[in-house]
């Protein structure tokens, strides 16, 4: 089972495009959306956890309609939108108990096991009596993954997740997801951090201005990329030129310049060398507008 | 389906939220405190009686407080839900939920809901509690729940809808929040009980108290008019569920949320147009009784001798038979009977026969087969059955009167004018529930009024073990009650109900009261006076004899308590309302409405003043009972019950007196003179003014601006009796009879003496009781007596127009010793500047509290001296002008320094003709002569502008005066202080800085030295407030040049003529200019004086 997404467009009132004939399969398991701002990706994201009508389009989610079905979607589906700050004053542990009584838990004594069990699994059981406005913006997002896993679902959509969040909790929410997905779960994990998805998901894709880009497993993402990345050490001039030029995607000063690593066709410069990409590499190949220009130029 | 789990589950949380909310804490604090602390502040000092008196009020009272509470809080916590789902981000893992958004917005309103009913709760508890802790006061279950349901549930459905969906539509708050708060104030303040309660959301302004006797006597339409909010309410829920910011499970079922809201919205309309028609099915109703009874009052009747009714009591309707018999006024084949609509007449028979009869609507016009001749004896029996169809009753009233709620306090009492229910039975004779001869009130035939005393008897059986009430001696024979009153009545009524009976004989007459079983609350407290009744009763009685110079005329004296919806109106032919009928007063339920009937309260009172020494001496417990009984009896010797005020905006208000409607004066008078006249539906109550004249209520001044007597008095400048005579406003109306009645009777007092002339009318009372007379022939009686013709003055009293209007000086009071005896003569000059000719009453007012009368006419434009004279010396006179444009009509004067004169002998009392009134070289301008003028005002704001059009209708513009809040534009109001030839009238205006003015220009024909005066009129303000400066700003023009400053101070001169300044002034106009600029609250203009020197 998996999720299957044909010709979805999305063009709101005025007149902006910003989903076009989306069509995609998302497996079970880690599955990255990787875009830039304005990529389209938080549109793609509210249609499929139905907060939004598309334009045309269909979502087929473990079998069930998007468009006609949304309550049988709604009840497999968990969701943690990309700000998830503001609360309305409830305790941490009421805010699951809420979230597990309209997800359908109805049993009592299991809702209160269940809610147990993910304030222990997410690290919030000693707050639970906090009020969650109170919580630290790492435990906001810990306790929004909990109420999103809350009833077991078959798709997790989660929005940004990591954004603002420090090393240490970042690390710690991928696990969480990890965890999650290893249950024949679809996660689908919107992001514009290449990180979060080079570390966690096994398979992605690219959506920049409303298009896939790219569909696939990360590795074959970063094969793309293999001889379009270069690295070279130049003075401050010709790094100035290079930056005009090409997408510079590290930059380190060093006692005679700058040693940079650039995207690139052709070697960018005089002594200019192949450098072995990573997802970020490849992510800028498919995504920078600049790389984009001079590469159809 | 609809998943209660998810309900339960939005609801649980919605409800938490609102729980930690500051703002429902904070209105939970300021509602139920205050209502905590009123419950017991009333239960340790005075609380309205009507409160403790009718139990279901006391639930009642803390509903509707609370309710308005709740509908302003729940505006605003009801809106702030839309806003907290599209502000907090977090809601939105909720949307994403399975729950379909019926189930959210349903969750969420119970959610409110019941946060709201547990405040409701909180309510109703503390009303227990205080329920519980009055001990003569039961717990009315039902009412609890009652008033629960009726006013704050469809009132928090009503009120969450809308601002949900409101909020929906507008999608801002605070938008939301002015909008419903403007129209709460808009239907609180404003609409009110108009459009008949359609716009009482909250059903404050609804008839929703309980009777203890009978219930709500009108609950279908109540229950239709809540329905009508909760329909609305329901229907904007699911408007906002249908325009819900959230994707719906199921677009079919968004279909079926919109059919859901379009059918309420329907089904709200329809109970509106339900609700309004069945008030306008009402007025037409009325109409077309109004209608009928014109059309018949012509047709023959039959004056009756006796009715015999025979009535069977049903639990929803009457069965009854009534023999009648009489002799026809005139002769004819067909003669008119009516009988209430919504009784059914089976047959008409006499002597065994049928005889045919037409039914239209209310009249009976019965058919015999050969025309009968006048005066001929006719015997009929009528066989009917059926309802009383209130619709009927009280056709003389106006529909705004009839529509306009009755209020006490808080509590608004559905008015009702018969009961038949299974428990209790009330048939006045208003209802007309036996047949009678002619017509009910008929604008266009005034023979319709013409009643006979008749001979009753009554048979009555009554449901059950209840106990049946009438005239007349009662006996009980096989479950029969039988009524015979030994006096011809010119009516007869009866009240059934679960009665117990407190009787007792004193001398000739039996003292009975009847209360519904266990509504005692009396006996008990007042257990000292058991054995003294005997005594004091007859001593009250005695008193009350006395004061009204009438003796009471029946055997039966007796208070029968009724339910608190039993409304009666005062009527313009008679002072007798509904509730008093011969022998008995229907007093409401427990008295409710008399505040001295809350016995346990004035008695506490009594014995806290005089633990406190505070009632001079000090009191026996009996004696304080003794007292409080004594004041609670003589209330019904009062002439007026209540006071009602009214505010309108911008600060003026008006007060109205209303009527007593238990003075049990009719049953002295009313039920035993029977007064008619072909011509004046007013007869007898011309008589009755004549004999108990209304007392004017001349303080009323200070807060109309003018008496109702003037206003009567200056609508006779354009329009004649007989047009006057039926006017809507019924308080007019009662003094343009007033004014007519004493105009009517004057001149017979002019011709034998006052005192004389009212001793002859007692007398013809007395000997003409219980008999019918002929206005007539009344007249043409005193015409014999007192050599008046009656005749020639009569035409012109009923249809002439005339209103004569006088100037009256100041009375000069001389000294004359003549011999052996003290003279006094007072010498008033009066100029009647009218082209009418009028009479005038002095009344004088001597040392050792003697008055004489004076009376005397002053031709059309004569200027007369009227010369009095008197051996004691007069303190102060008293002159009413009657009918007159004199404002004040009646003046009062002091008689000032007495003057002793040695030089000439007193004149001769009477009216000589005089030249002029001022003296020479003396120009005076008042703010009613054309040389004043005023400002133009500052305009005022548009919603003031809006609110303060209304208008009594008579066209006058004379407005109370509430120092605290002066209006804002130049007003006038009267009163005797104040300088006026024939209206004592003055301009007055809230203080500023001078940039309103009043001006007196005056015609200077002679150069010269002058001094000018101002008019001081002594000004409450100026006397109350002494610590306020009191200067006047004028600026005096003599020359047309630059105009000078001057000051007034007002401390420094008393009332008069105040000296502003000498001036040189050439021919032309003097102008003299009054500004605003004043340390007062309010500037007055009224009247300058030049005098030469």
């Amino acid at each position: 089972m998996s999720i299957i997404i044909k010709g979805l467009n999305k063009i709101y009132p005025n007149g902006n495009h910003a989903l076009k004939d989306v069509n995609l399969e998302i497996p079970p398991g880690m599955f990255g959306l990787l875009g830039p701002n304005g990529a389209g990706k938080s549109t793609f994201i509210r249609i499929l956890v139905a907060l939004m009508e598309p334009s045309s389009g269909s979502i087929n989610m473990y079998g069930y309609d998007i468009l006609k079905e949304r309550e049988q979607v709604r009840k497999i589906m968990g969701y943690l939108p990309q700000d998830f700050r503001f609360f309305a004053p409830y305790k941490t542990y009421e805010f699951l108990d809420y979230a597990a009584m309209l997800s359908g838990i109805n049993s009592r004594r299991e809702r209160k096991e269940r809610v147990d069990e993910m304030l222990r699994s997410v690290g919030l059981y000693e707050v639970r009596d906090r009020y969650a406005n109170k919580l630290s913006g790492g435990m906001k997002r810990r306790l929004g993954i909990a109420q999103a896993l809350i009833h077991n679902p078959k798709v997790i959509v989660v929005d940004e997740p990591t954004t603002g969040l420090d090393p240490e909790e970042r690390i710690r929410f991928r696990n969480l997801l990890t965890k999650a997905a290893g249950n024949n779960v679809s996660i689908i994990l919107s992001t514009h951090i290449v990180g979060d998805i080079s570390s966690s998901c096994n398979n992605m894709t690219l959506l920049n201005k409303g298009q896939i880009s790219f569909v696939g497993a990360p590795e074959e993402l970063i094969k793309k990329a293999e001889g379009k990345v270069w690295r070279a050490i130049v003075p401050d001039e010709i790094f100035q030129q290079i930056n005009e030029e090409y997408p510079v995607i590290t930059t380190i000063p060093v006692a005679n310049g700058w040693e940079i690593q650039v995207v690139s066709e052709t070697p960018p410069c005089e002594g200019a060398e192949l450098f072995a990409p990573n997802l970020e590499h490849a992510y800028v190949y498919f995504i920078d507008s600049k790389f984009d220009l001079w590469r159809k130029g | 389906m609809i998943s209660f789990h998810n309900i339960s589950a939005v609801a649980k949380y919605e409800s938490r939220l609102l729980g930690r909310g500051w703002f429902f804490k904070i209105f939970t604090l300021l509602s139920i405190l205050p209502l905590g602390i009123t419950s017991l502040s009333f239960l340790n000092s005075f609380r309205p009686w009507i409160l403790v008196a009718i139990p279901a009020n006391i639930p009642y009272f803390n509903m509707l407080l609370i309710n308005v509470g709740q509908a302003i809080i729940a505006i605003f916590l009801a809106s702030e839900f839309i806003k907290r789902d599209t502000k907090l981000d977090t809601s939105e893992v909720f949307f994403v939920k399975p729950m379909s958004n019926t189930e959210y917005v349903i969750g969420k309103t119970w959610g409110s809901l019941r946060m709201f009913i547990s405040l409701n709760f909180a309510a109703l508890l503390i009303a227990f509690i205080f329920n519980s802790l009055i001990d003569y006061v039961w717990i009315d279950w039902g009412a609890y729940l009652f008033y629960f349901m009726a006013i704050s549930i469809p009132t928090l459905v009503f009120v969450i809808g809308l601002s949900y969906f409101l909020m929906i539509l507008l999608k801002n708050q605070a938008v939301v929040f002015a909008l419903l708060l403007a129209y709460i104030a808009i239907t609180l303040f404003y609409i009110g009980d108009s459009v008949y309660y359609l716009f009482d959301y909250m059903g404050f302004n609804l008839p929703l108290m309980k009777s203890d006797i009978v219930g709500h006597v009108n609950l279908i339409p109540i229950i239709l008019h809540r329905s009508i909010y909760l329909f609305l309410g329901i229907a904007f829920i699911a408007m906002t569920i249908y325009k819900l910011p959230r994707l719906a499970n199921n677009k079919n079922n968004t279909k079926y949320v919109l059919i859901t809201a379009i059918l309420f919205f329907l089904g709200a309309g329809v109970l509106v147009l339900h609700h309004i028609s069945s008030f306008y099915m009402k007025s037409n109703a009325r109409e077309n009784f109004l209608a009928i009874n014109n059309k018949y009052s012509g047709y023959a009747k039959i004056a009756p001798d006796s009715c015999f009714i025979n009535l069977n009591q049903m639990p929803r309707s009457i069965e009854a038979e009534m023999v009648f018999n009489g002799k026809t006024l005139e002769g004819a084949k067909e003669y008119v009977f009516s009988l209430n609509p919504g009784l059914t007449v089976n047959s008409v028979t006499s002597k065994s026969h049928k005889i045919s009869f037409i039914r239209d609507n209310q009249v009976i016009l019965v058919a015999f087969d050969k025309e009968l001749k006048r005066g001929e004896n006719v015997d009929l029996k009528f066989n009917y059955k059926g309802n009383i169809d209130q619709n009927y009753c009280y056709l003389d009233v106006s529909d705004k009167d009839l529509a306009k709620t009755n209020s006490v306090m808080l509590f608004n009492i559905e008015k009702s004018y018969a009961f038949i229910t299974p428990k209790y039975l009330l048939l006045t004779p208003e209802t007309a529930w036996y047949p009678k001869q002619g017509v009910s009130y008929s604008p266009e035939n005034p023979t319709w009024s013409q009643s006979h005393f008749t001979k009753y008897r009554l048979e009555v059986t009554a449901l059950d073990s209840l106990v049946a009430v009438s005239q007349g001696k009662d006996t009980i024979i096989d479950g029969k009650y039988i009524f015979e009153p030994d006096r011809q009545l010119m009516n007869i009524s009866l009240a059934i109900g679960d009665y117990e009976k407190f009787t007792m004989k004193i001398d000739t007459i039996d003292y009975s009261m009847w209360m519904i079983k266990n509504h005692d609350y009396f006996t008990q407290t007042l257990d000292s006076l058991k054995d003294t009744l005997s005594v004091v009763i007859p001593d009250i009685k005695g008193n009350i004899e006395r004061s009204r110079n009438l003796t009471y005329p029946f055997n039966r004296f007796g208070l029968v308590e009724v339910p608190a919806n039993f409304e009666t109106y005062p009527r313009l032919w008679t002072k007798a309302q509904e509730s008093v009928q011969p022998e008995l007063v229907f007093v409401c339920e427990r008295a409710y409405d008399i505040g001295r009937a809350d016995i346990h309260e004035n008695l506490r009172w009594m014995r806290e003043y005089n633990k406190n020494g505070w009632l001079g001496r000090d009191h026996t417990d009996f004696e304080l009972q003794l007292n409080v009984l004594r004041n609670l009896i003589y209330y019904f010797n009062d002439d007026n019950g209540e006071y009602k005020w009214s505010m309108k905006a911008g600060g003026s208000g008006t007060l109205e007196v209303i009527p007593n409607k238990y003075k049990i004066y009719p049953q002295l008078f009313n039920f035993r003179v029977n007064l008619f006249s072909s011509e004046l539906a007013f007869a007898n109550r011309l008589l009755e003014q004549y004999v108990d004249p209304d007392k004017s209520s001349r303080w009323m001044r200070n807060i109309n601006g003018i008496t109702v007597e003037e206003k009567a008095n200056l609508l006779f400048k354009e329009s004649s009796f007989r047009d006057l005579m039926y006017s809507d406003n019924k308080e007019l109306t009662n003094a343009i009879v007033t004014l007519k009645s004493a105009e009517l009777f004057m001149p017979g007092e002019l011709k034998i003496g006052r005192d004389e002339f009212r001793d002859s009318v007692f007398s013809y009372i007395n000997r003409n009781s219980f008999q019918n007379i002929d206005f007539e022939r009344m007249m043409l009686h005193f015409e014999d007596i007192t050599d008046w013709d009656f005749k020639e003055d009569y035409s012109m009293w009923l249809d002439s127009v005339y209103c004569p209007g006088y100037e009256i000086s100041e009375p000069i009071v001389s000294y004359f010793n003549n011999g052996d005896e003290d003279v006094y003569e007072t010498v008033f000059k009066i100029h009647n500047v009218s082209d009418i000719f009028g009479m005038l009453r002095i009344e004088v007012r001597e040392q050792q509290n003697q008055t004489t009368n004076d009376y005397f006419y002053v031709d059309a434009g004569n200027m007369v001296e009227r010369v009095i004279i008197t051996n004691t010396q007069p303190v102060s006179f008293e002159i009413t002008t009657n009918i007159s444009t004199n404002i004040p009509s009646t003046l009062s004067f002091r008689a000032g320094n007495v003057t002793t004169v040695v030089d000439r002998e007193p004149k001769v009392a009477d009216t000589y003709n005089v030249n002029n009134l001022e003296t020479k070289g003396v120009i005076i301008v008042d703010n009613e002569d054309p040389g004043f003028s005023i400002s133009e005002s500052e305009p005022i704001g548009l919603l003031a502008t809006w609110i303060l059009k209304e208008d009594d209708g008579t066209g006058l513009d004379f407005v109370g005066y509430n120092i605290w809040r002066p209006p804002l534009k130049w007003s006038k109001t009267t009163a005797p202080r104040y300088y006026g030839r024939n209206v004592r009238s003055v301009h007055f205006l809230k203080s500023g800085k001078g940039n309103a003015w009043a001006q007196w220009n005056i015609p200077i024909e002679e150069e010269g030295q002058y001094d000018l005066y101002y008019w001081v009129a002594g000004y409450d303000e100026v006397r109350w407030m002494r610590w306020k400066q009191a200067k006047y700003q004028f600026f005096v023009n003599a020359f047309g040049e630059e105009p000078d400053e001057y000051t007034l101070n007002l401390r420094r001169n008393d009332q008069g003529w105040a000296l502003l300044g000498t001036f040189y002034a050439g021919k032309g106009d003097f102008t003299v200019k009054l500004t605003n600029n004043t340390k007062l609250n309010a500037v007055e203009a009224d009247a300058v004086k030049l005098v030469k020197r």
